[in-house]
Parts: C-alpha cells; sequence; structure tokens
C-alpha cells in the first residue's frame, strides 16, 4: 500500500510538468533563399524585453538559414511571434523588407518558413 | 526514436521511477526544408543535454536536474524570469536553459558554442566512482 503511495505520488510529479511542459513549444525558423545568389538576413526581433537584431550566416542559393525559438504552442502562429522584421540583401546590394503583415502572408503555407525569391527582388530593385 | 512530422517533439530524460530517456531524432523537419546538418546537429546537441540530466539527478537531484542548474522552474520547466538569453558570443552551457523571448540564437550558435562546464565534467567523474591510487 505504501509503495502504491509512493508511485502515484510520483507519478503526479512527473506528470504535472510534462502536461505543462507540453505548453511550451520548440521551433526552428527557417529562411529559405530560393534565388541563384548568396543572400544575406537580417531579422529583427520586437518584444516586451526591447528591440534585437540576429544577423544569420550568409545563405547559399537554395539553401536555408535558420534561428531557434520557443514560444506557448496556444500561440497560433507558428513563425516567431517576436519576429517584427526580415532584410535580406543581395549580391547586387538590393535589399527586400518584410514586415509583420508580409511575414505572415509569405509563411501561410508553409508553417514557419519564409521563402525569398528572385522575383522579390526584381519587384524591389527591377533586373 | 524518429519524429517522422514537422512538429518539434521533445526528448526527455526524467531520470525517475524506471521511465527511459528518449532521444528524438526530428527527420519531420526535413518536409519543411530545414537542412540535413542542422537536423543532425540538433540531435547530437539535444542528446548530449539529455544524457547530462543522468549525471545532474545522481548528483544533485530533481532540483538540479529538472531545474537546469537554477535556470528553469523544477516542475514546471519553464524558463525563470531571471534567466537571461542567449550571449552575444562565448560559451553556451549545454545543460542551462535561456530565454529566447530575450535572445534568440542563431542555427549554428547552440551547436558550436555549447559545452558541458568544467564543472558538470567534474560531476561526471565524481559520479563514475573511480577509485584512485596514488
Amino acid at each position: 500500500m505504501e509503495n502504491l503511495r509512493l508511485y502515484y505520488k510520483y507519478s503526479l510529479i512527473i506528470l504535472i510538468p510534462l502536461l505543462l511542459n507540453a505548453c511550451t513549444n520548440t521551433y526552428w525558423g527557417l529562411i529559405e533563399n530560393n534565388t541563384n545568389n548568396v543572400i544575406n538576413v537580417k531579422l529583427t526581433f520586437i518584444n516586451e524585453y526591447g528591440t534585437r537584431f540576429l544577423e544569420l550566416k550568409p545563405v547559399k542559393s537554395k539553401e536555408s538559414g535558420a534561428w531557434y525559438y520557443e514560444q506557448s504552442s496556444f500561440i497560433i502562429t507558428k513563425i516567431d511571434k517576436n519576429l517584427s522584421m526580415v532584410e535580406a540583401t543581395n549580391n547586387k546590394g538590393c535589399t527586400i523588407s518584410f514586415n509583420r503583415t508580409a511575414i505572415d502572408k509569405n509563411v501561410e503555407n508553409h508553417r514557419q518558413k519564409i521563402v525569398i525569391k528572385t522575383q522579390d527582388f526584381i519587384d524591389a530593385c527591377g533586373e | 526514436m524518429i519524429e517522422n512530422s514537422p512538429d518539434y517533439a521533445r526528448s526527455m530524460n526524467p531520470s525517475i521511477l524506471g521511465i527511459d530517456a528518449s532521444f528524438i531524432y526530428q527527420k519531420g523537419l526535413l518536409k519543411l526544408g530545414a537542412p540535413i546538418k542542422l537536423i543532425d546537429d540538433d540531435f547530437k546537441l539535444v542528446s548530449a543535454h539529455e544524457f547530462g540530466h543522468s549525471v545532474l539527478m545522481y548528483v544533485g537531484g530533481i532540483s538540479l536536474s529538472w531545474g537546469h542548474k537554477g535556470s528553469t522552474n523544477a516542475l514546471l520547466q519553464n524558463v525563470k524570469s531571471s534567466t537571461p538569453g542567449y550571449p552575444e558570443k562565448g560559451k553556451i552551457d549545454l545543460m542551462k536553459y535561456y530565454n529566447t523571448n530575450k535572445r534568440e540564437p542563431d542555427a549554428s550558435q547552440r551547436v558550436n558554442d555549447s559545452i558541458a562546464m568544467e564543472i558538470d565534467i567534474k560531476r561526471l567523474i565524481w559520479s563514475s566512482e573511480i577509485s584512485w591510487k596514488i
């Protein structure tokens, strides 16, 4: 009987944090470079702690850069809720930027991945 | 274990009641276009972290292990308000949590800069109960 009581006690100790832990999810945010050139990517995050910038390593053509974040599973959006701006610069010095609205539109079909296309640079800077 | 969905599944090592540790390979991230190297590196890093829980549990019990050396609340597992974000540069403690709301790391930073701290290596050596003959 004593053993059973101990079993339930420790089961509760384990189950409670596991259930609560399920409320925080880990994600990899991805920037896919769908152009034919290397791009440099700068991310801007804004939240209650202030504004921060993260420069990813240059992303080669057809490859992806990534960053790591955690957020509550109660937040519906899969893309980092703190991400407010994505700026990408190509080797010709053309910079494109996505604000939060554009980010949300970009990730509509692929969760936490932002795809940057050649057309984005053409739209911004011409050929 | 292999997670085939794009949702990230948490590895764990509660080190209690004989529950086995589970190290999860996030294969499903390929569907999102994540580089295979990122998935491999993440698996190695997380596995090293989970293995470290056995050491921390052995030497310091639940508060040290589940509490991630004071960086999280032991039961809730959430990051404490006093826990800093990932550092701009320098080494990252393999066994601590960091507050990604204060600073997110880029993909390579966690892999390149995470280390088992000296104190934890000493804990590992001590917990092996080696008998030194001088």
